[in-house]
């Protein structure tokens, strides 16, 4: 139908000045509203955007990188570049963010949370976050938040980039990409990024450089018809990265990280939107000095349907169904299992005058281990245009990974982590180019999963109640961005009443930027009081601040020269006990760029 | 390893994929005997009403650009389009007449405003009774040829719009009366700026960002073309160009059929106006 329909349009528009009065003077109604996070309608909870400029700007090393410039993101890290890397969103472990790369979840079965550390920022096109409880839509692992990584797309036209960049510790990078789309709704888009580093020693009893190398494709085609639009994406991520084991002795492992996408899209109604996806996810690591791994491949078919009723009400019901097959051997402790995963869904949210409301819920049923049911429950009033309050409340789980259940001391009837979190928040527009957020919160977490000496095994035995609150503080003007953001937490267990390992009670975070015309510079920093290194010790890795300086120079139409110097004040600090960080070093980046936006902005 | 051997596998089969996608037909053509049939109409209008070559000449273009009929076109417009006749003038009103020719003379005052293409068409009007009969035998004409437009109309953008389908050839009279008297008006006195300003006035709180739209990131420019009656109300809304998103230009409609009336509506000439409103939705990045 819109194929037969554009060319008419356009035939009536090039025929209409002849007899309109307005052609000349064609002022245009604008009509806008603030993108939401995650595609679905996340449009009263607490998200953190880091936009492609941002990525740009920022010159991270990988994910991990640019999430910890955002207070509440505690990071422990087990070395430089590629080393193991946990994320602690909002006080709950490392294994309570769901992580998805365009919508597809790439946390492991096996154990642990998504390798962050292989996910190098150029082939990503922005980040979207949702902090606090998202079971409700997203299943397992959603309790302290949602984190959405999206690839880059073609846009309209052609576009080409192709950069070179050399820093400290023998760092090279090496991008290029190609996108076009075309008039007809055909599209494609190739990247690929080469990252190698000599690293540093990641140990501090070692002065042994352990590297990292990692190659990124992304790739993506796709095509609009005149009844469906059907798109094919693979993104991966693959390399070697060598690490010190426990001994200080040299290993290295080889690792994959892909999500391969067959995505069909069709409107059966001008307010219904129906989503098909199938897609497989892997989460591979292999040794190379043993004959340990660890690997996932999960297999999901997804099928999501958005039906606007009224021009207030949207509602969102799916299926997902997966197939999660795991094979690890670890220290002689070999598993090979395979699980179903299904689930339906529902969601709706609502607007009507100065409120806004979102109901949502799931089942989920895990051949492992049974049922779970979750939901949510938001509630946001604009008190004035400038003015919106909230309150929500939902609960979430973890289901125990199949280290937990069949790993060493591993027990098959564990019951999934449970979480319930309130929130109030407010959001307040001082004008349109200020913005300050304030969110309270509590969330509970029951039947942690841990390894107990007395029972010998895993068992559901932990609690702990986070309480936190946020303030976050955005400026942005002509040429002057700025953003602030503090976090006071109190993440506690609520056995032992021990602040949880390697998360902060207060952390706070900055970065301004300023761009001109032709250059663009910035500065992100960060401060975070102490922490303990973990429960079966009483290390504490002492607070620490962190300075990151930017620059970028457009040098003619299409060429820039990027700088970046990381830790400016060569901060010696610890991520986790033992570990080195990176001191003062520096990037440089050479780019070209063909199409799409140009300069150093 | 065999995971070597992957990123280059996946490279070039994507990149075969990508070439077969974008080599591959884009979905049904349009015929093009329809959008002919509409170019021939518009251009029936403009070359016999007013003497605008320019017009003619743009008109000419795009029939020429989408299809091989514009040969014919002169051919079938002298063969149908009736020529004004004293018929005309009678079947109209009094009072029509009367006020067509007082807006005729008002234009005459302003002649200085009046582009070169317009001059003619106002030195045409320049005495009363010419204005009536000219705008007269426009509207005549008008209604024989935009029955044609409307009928093609109804069939192929009806299912967009919400007001077009019930009784098409009431729409082409009116739609004719427009064709043939907006001129005189566009050219002088009433400015067109301050129409569309009083429009985005009523719409400001009548719009929204669909919901839908909203959370699939859509964005886009619809344009819609409405015709504004003498007394402020909005009639006649329809796409011109869509956004790309059917629930963005649903809404555009929708928003503006709730308007339904400008609250002032001086200025517009007694046979209305015919305008383009065009609206833009656009998401914003960074929620400050």
């Amino acid at each position: 139908m819109r194929s037969r329909l554009f060319p008419l349009a356009g035939a009536l528009l090039a025929a209409f000045p002849v007899v309109s009065v307005c052609a000349a003077d064609e002022r245009p109604v604008v009509v806008t509203a603030t993108r939401t996070a995650l595609g679905a309608d996340e449009v009263l909870a607490p998200t953190v955007v880091i936009t492609r400029a941002e990525i740009e700007r920022q010159q991270g090393m990988d994910v991990a990188d640019l999430l910890r410039f955002h207070a509440g993101f505690d990071i422990g890290r087990n070395g430089g570049p590629g080393q193991a890397t946990s994320l602690f969103l909002r006080g709950t472990d490392s294994n309570h963010a769901l992580v998805m790369i365009d919508g597809v979840r790439i946390n492991p079965g096996t154990i642990g949370g998504a390798a962050l550390q292989n996910l190098h920022p150029e082939l990503i096109e922005r980040i979207e976050i949702v902090k606090g409880p998202r079971s409700s839509l997203y299943g397992s692992d959603a309790i302290g938040g949602v984190i959405n990584i999206i690839t880059r797309r073609a846009a309209q036209g052609t576009e080409a980039d192709v950069s070179a960049a050399g820093g400290s510790f023998g760092t090279t990078r090496f991008t290029a990409g190609a996108r076009h789309a075309s008039d007809g709704g055909a599209r494609f888009g190739v990247e690929a990024s080469s990252y190698r580093t000599d690293g540093f020693p990641p140990s501090t009893s070692s002065d042994v450089d352990r590297g990292h190398d990692n190659l990124g494709v992304n790739a993506h085609v796709g095509k609009r018809f005149s009844l469906f639009d059907i798109e094919l994406s693979h993104f991966q991520a693959s390399g070697n990265t060598e690490y010190l084991d426990f001994f200080l002795d040299p290993l290295d492992q080889d690792f994959l990280n892909s999500v391969t996408a067959l995505r069909l899209e069709a409107m059966p109604a001008a307010s219904w939107m129906t989503r098909l996806r199938l897609s497989q996810a892997k989460d591979e690591i292999d040794q190379n000095q043993s004959e340990d791994y660890a690997h996932t491949d999960r297999r999901t078919v997804d099928w999501q349907n958005d039906v606007q009723i009224g021009r207030a009400q949207l509602l969102t019901a799916g299926v997902e169904l997966s197939r999660e097959e795991t094979a690890s051997a670890s220290f002689g402790t070999v598993f090979d299992e395979e699980r179903d995963i299904g689930a339906v869904y529902l969601q709706d949210a609502i607007e009507y005058g100065a409120h806004r409301g979102v109901l949502a819920a799931r089942y989920t049923d895990y051949d492992g281990f049974g049922e779970q049911l979750t939901w949510g429950v938001e509630y946001g009033y604009w008190l004035t245009a400038a003015t919106r309050l909230t309150a929500s409340a939902g609960t979430a789980f973890r289901a125990p990974d199949q280290t937990d259940r069949f790993g060493f001391g591993g027990d098959p009837n564990l019951e999934p982590e449970e979480a319930r979190n309130v929130e109030l928040g407010l959001l307040h527009r001082f004008s349109s180019a200020q913005r300050l957020t304030l969110q309270l919160f509590q969330n509970d977490i029951d039947q942690l999963i841990e390894f107990d000496f007395d029972a010998g095994g895993m068992i559901n035995v932990a609690e702990a109640r986070i309480r936190g609150a946020e303030l976050g503080y955005e400026y942005a003007a002509g040429p002057w961005h700025f953003g602030a953001e503090a976090s006071v937490q109190d993440p506690v267990s609520r056995a032992t009443g021990n602040q949880l390992p390697r998360r902060a009670k207060r952390s706070v975070t900055a970065s301004l930027a300023y761009a001109a015309e032709r250059w663009q510079l910035g500065a992100d920093v960060l401060a975070t009081s102490n922490r303990r290194d973990s429960d079966f010790s009483d290390v504490v890795l002492p607070g620490y601040g962190l300075a990151n300086l930017t620059a970028a120079l457009s040098l003619g139409r299409d060429w820039t020269l990027r700088a970046r110097v990381e830790n400016v004040f060569d901060k010696e600090y610890e991520l986790a006990a033992g570990f080195r960080t990176a001191e003062r070093s520096y990037l440089l980046q050479l780019g070209w760029r063909y199409g799409g936006e140009r300069g150093g902005s | 390893m065999i995971r070597a051997g992957l990123p280059p596998f996946f490279a070039s089969s994507l990149l075969l994929h990508a070439a077969v996608f974008v080599a591959w037909p884009a979905g049904e053509t349009q015929p093009l005997a329809q959008p002919a049939t509409l170019q021939l109409t518009l251009q029936t209008v403009e070359g016999k009403t007013w003497p605008d070559m320019t017009a003619y000449a743009r008109a000419a273009l795009v029939s020429s650009e989408n299809s091989s009929a514009p040969e014919s076109a002169p051919a079938w417009a002298e063969a149908d389009s009736p020529i004004p006749t004293a018929t005309a003038s009678e079947t109209a009103g009094a009072d029509k007449a009367a006020s067509d020719a007082r807006e005729a003379s008002l234009d005459t005052n302003s002649l200085q405003a009046a582009t070169d293409s317009d001059m003619a068409a106002t030195t045409a009007v320049a005495t009363a009774a010419t204005a009536v009969k000219d705008s007269m035998s426009g509207a005549v004409m008008s209604n024989g040829s935009a029955s044609s437009s409307s009928e093609f109309d109804a069939e192929t953008v009806g299912s967009m719009h919400s007001a077009a389908t019930p009784d098409a050839p009431a729409r082409a009279e009116e739609s004719g009366a427009v064709l043939a008297t907006v001129r005189p008006a566009l050219s002088l006195a009433f400015s067109p700026d301050q129409l569309i300003q009083r429009l985005h006035d009523a719409a400001a709180t009548y719009f929204y960002y669909p919901p839908l739209a909203r959370r699939h990131g859509w964005e886009g420019e619809v344009r819609l073309a409405l015709h504004v009656a003498h007394d402020g109300r909005l009639s006649d809304i329809r796409v011109l160009s869509s956004s790309g998103h059917r629930v963005l230009d649903r809404a555009a409609i929708d928003c503006l059929t709730r308007v339904a009336r400008l609250p002032d509506a001086t200025g517009v000439p007694p046979s209305g106006m015919e305008t383009v409103l065009p609206v833009v939705y656009r998401l914003i990045d960074t929620p400050v």
